[in-house]
């Protein structure tokens, strides 16, 4: 086992092609070559590796398909399927290791159907929703959308939700969505259900309980209530600046 | 890819130590040792950190020297082959950037009537904003727009700029209630109030949160807000040089299209720039937890067109990247974890820095205690600390896994649960804390160019609080947006040019093998049968 301080020490050109920066540091075991197909064509890399830095250590340098690199956005969204398995799977390139075998292509665009609203004029928001996503009542009930899911949603859980109109309950269900639109291009009833969630959320955040603090803060600050103090601030000596920080007291 | 059993042994000393380490109080340095330690181990001080800039409006100031190759390179575009009559697109406010500055700017702008064209690298929201978990703003009952004032610019080591910073701070609360207006799900508790969260560095509770998919709900949000006001935005299109008249006012840009390479024209009344940071130039080799496209585009066209910068030898490190497992090598671990109580423990099972410390004094003391010895070792060399989640579990009882259900949904998908485990980190390249220098309305120093978010310094000064970041995205794009919008109804752009980038590319180093803006991290391996230079 060879030692080193950390990563900082591995030095590097600056441009990325350090290994240690990419994201593969020398983890990337080197002796150890797993084979896999990007679009069924064969590439060997180093064992260790997320789909997405697989497909860059092959020689691709992703155009669409990469996005944050850390499960947020839903820009990879992969399709792949497992050497000796029938099923056609999901999930997203940069959170998913390569297994030796695996069959890949990015999507990276599904052409989403999303209607308009105005999030502040609804009166019965569950209603719209359900008004503007008529195909939400043809679900089928596959559960299609929850097992094509690469962050584990119940989406078939909050599509239900959507159709009795739980809205509380979809913003529950779909809160950690990344977008990816899996669910919607594998839906064999032809519903978005993740821009159907997306309505539905910002329709509870609309209705939120308020802040009872926060108007008053805001009339504040417009009639000047910090001004005077903030002034002082700015005013005020680096030295006594300085004391007046290192002095203050701490309630966080 | 869960703990191998080489960590075994270091792990049973994090559990064993736990009991007695919940006892123990850690006091913050005082600011001689504060100032000491990051001489001692802070990247920005390391002898070969930074570098003059050869030349431009900042020219002999020192800069972190990944980005002088880039601010020194030639263009990418060769401004004798470029035609640029007719623009294809003739438009009011052109926004450089889909993130939240960018996004944010739009909107505003449009509201104004201005017509309005967001362009943008890779998708609408394929950005730093999406991964941000808190938000700052001064809404607490005991928390004051002046607290958080002191808090900023003291976090900053007092080089901030004043006005930015006040401008902010004044800002903040209408800016919650901005998001509250668009529908964004805000952690509150039953009577309406936010769930407060705090940071390194700060005096109140202030961090407003969306469980810790803050970033992401506000981006998606904000995204569907573009969409409902029908403004489209241009997605897979890298702005490469912006265009200036022949009175020197920024009038648009050159947009290259990622996939066919196509250029296209744009002509502008006034242009923001809203381009990010510059997390994938891996200064000093270090990993990065920014989005694909952070490559400081922004500030290497800005520089080119004449804006003045700040601060650009300045580097925020996270001090809390992941190093294990490997798949997950420099992602950001939230400093939410320490807020809410988790330990930084070395190889020896002992806490060694107050972990709510400014985050450039938690990461200078990690690697200290790397370089000490004091890491732990990864089976690839690489080393690092603990970060003791289980802490967290032990303090609340289990009530805050709701707050980090993403991040630990992450880590399980590669083995580890972080409730039972404690989680390996060193520091990751973070955030930009210079950048293009701006006045309170975005202004940069080039007359209809305007500069917001990642892509501007001064707000944060030299170093920046946890949450403060998101706050000043929106803050300033809202105030880049309207200014533009207002300017652009008062003035008409002359004949657009590059005579800035044939300057540019005479003073240039004729020996760089790169080009700038770099636009996108090389990181495909390689052809093997050419030689690197004949590849370039
Ligand atoms: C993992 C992570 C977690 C964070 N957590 C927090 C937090 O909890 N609280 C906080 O306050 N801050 C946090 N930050 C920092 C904060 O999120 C960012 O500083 C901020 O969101 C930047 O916003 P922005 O709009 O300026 O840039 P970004 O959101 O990065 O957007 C920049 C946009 O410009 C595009 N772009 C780049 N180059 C070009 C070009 N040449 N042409 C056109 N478009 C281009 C990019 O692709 C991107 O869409 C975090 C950052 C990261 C990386
Ligand atoms: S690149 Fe953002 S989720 Fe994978």
């Amino acid at each position: 086992m060879r030692v080193q301080a950390g990563p900082g020490k591995a030095g590097g050109s600056g441009m990325g092609e350090d290994r240690f920066s990419m994201g593969t540091p020398q983890s990337a075991r080197d002796d150890e070559r797993v084979k896999f197909s990007y679009q069924g064509v064969p590439y060997q890399v180093p064992a260790g590796l997320t789909i997405m830095r697989a497909l860059e250590m092959a020689g691709f340098q992703i155009l669409h398909g990469s996005g944050c690199r850390a499960g947020f956005c839903g820009a990879c969204a992969t399709v792949y399927r497992d050497a000796g398995s029938p099923e056609v799977r999901v999930a997203l390139a940069c959170q998913t290791p390569l297994h030796p075998g695996m069959d890949v292509s990015l999507l990276s665009y599904v052409p989403v159907h999303r209607a308009d609203y105005d999030v502040a004029a609804s009166a019965d928001a569950a209603g719209e929703v359900n008004r503007l996503y008529p195909e939400l009542a043809t679900c089928l009930g596959c559960n299609t959308c929850t097992k094509s899911c690469p962050v584990d949603l119940d989406v078939m859980g909050y599509v239900g939700a959507l159709l009795s109109g739980d809205l509380p309950r979809v913003a529950e269900l779909s809160f950690p969505c990344v977008s990816c639109g899996l669910c919607a291009a594998r839906c064999p009833a032809g519903i978005t259900p993740f821009t159907a969630a997306l309505h539905a959320r910002r329709a509870v955040g609309r209705r939120a309980p308020r802040a009872p603090e926060l108007a008053r803060r805001i009339a504040e600050v417009h009639a000047g209530a910090y001004d005077g103090e903030l002034r002082h601030l700015r005013g005020l000596d680096r030295a006594v600046l300085e004391a007046a920080y290192h002095a203050r007291e701490i309630r966080a | 890819m869960a703990y191998l059993p080489g960590f075994h042994p270091a792990l049973s000393r994090v559990a064993a130590t736990r009991d007695h380490r919940m006892q123990e109080n850690m006091e913050p340095l005082d600011p001689e040792a504060k100032q000491a330690l990051l001489r001692q181990f802070h990247p920005d001080h390391r002898a070969d950190a930074s570098r003059p800039i050869p030349f431009g409006p900042n020219a002999g100031e020192p800069c972190a020297r990944e980005l002088v190759d880039l601010l020194a390179a030639s263009s990418r575009v060769d401004p004798a082959r470029v035609r640029l009559d007719p623009p294809d697109d003739d438009v009011d406010v052109l926004v450089i950037g889909g993130g939240g500055a960018g996004a944010a700017a739009a909107l505003v702008a449009a509201a104004q009537g201005a017509r309005v064209l967001p362009a943008t690298k890779l998708r609408l929201g394929d950005s730093n904003t999406i991964m941000a978990t808190g938000m700052a703003a001064a809404t607490g009952p005991d928390d004051s727009p002046a607290a958080h004032f002191l808090d900023t610019i003291g976090g900053g080591h007092f080089s901030n700029v004043p006005e930015l910073v006040e401008a902010m701070v004044l800002d903040g609360p209408s800016i919650i209630a901005w998001f509250e207006d668009l529908g964004v799900m805000f952690d509150r508790s039953a009577d309406g109030n936010f769930v407060l969260g705090t940071a390194g560095g700060y005096s109140r509770r202030r961090t407003h949160s969306c469980r810790d998919n803050t970033g992401l709900e506000m981006m998606r949000v904000l995204r569907d807000e573009l969409l409902t006001r029908h403004i489209p935005v241009l997605e897979f299109h890298p702005a490469v040089e912006l265009l200036l008249d022949e009175t020197g006012r920024c009038a648009g840009a050159l947009l290259q299209h990622l996939d066919t390479g196509h250029l296209r024209v744009v002509r502008a009344r006034a242009t923001v720039l809203a381009a990010g940071g510059m997390g994938r130039l891996h200064c000093h080799g270090f990993p990065t937890s920014n989005h694909y496209g952070a490559t400081g585009d922004g500030v290497v066209i800005g520089y080119r067109a004449g804006a003045l910068l700040l601060f650009m030898d300045s580097v925020q490190y996270h001090p809390t990247g992941v190093v294990w497992p490997e798949q997950m090598f420099g992602w950001l671990v939230t400093e939410r974890c320490r807020a809410l109580g988790a330990h930084l423990v070395n190889v020896e099972g002992r806490r060694f820095i107050y972990e709510r410390q400014t985050r450039d004094a938690v990461a200078a003391a990690i690697i200290g205690e790397c370089e000490r010895g004091l890491g732990v070792t990864t089976p690839s060399g690489a080393g690092g600390v603990w970060l003791d989640t289980p802490v967290i579990d032990r303090l609340s009882g289990g009530r805050d896994r709701p707050r980090l259900a993403a991040m630990s949904a992450r880590f399980r998908r590669f083995g580890i649960d972080i409730w039972q485990e404690p989680i390996l980190v060193y520091p990751t390249q973070h955030y930009q804390n210079g950048g293009l220098r701006i006045d309170v309305h975005g202004r940069t120093s080039v007359p209809g160019l305007y500069a917001a978010g990642e892509v501007a310094g001064g707000v944060h000064g030299r170093n920046r609080l946890g949450g403060n970041a998101l706050l000043d995205v929106f803050v300033f794009g809202r105030r880049a947006g309207a200014d533009a919008a207002r300017c652009a109804r008062d003035v008409a752009p002359g004949r657009l040019g590059l005579q800035h980038v044939i300057d540019h590319n005479r003073r240039a180093d004729p020996d760089a093998v790169v080009r700038s803006p770099l636009v996108l991290p090389r990181y495909a391996a390689p052809d093997p049968r050419l030689s690197e230079t004949f590849h370039a």
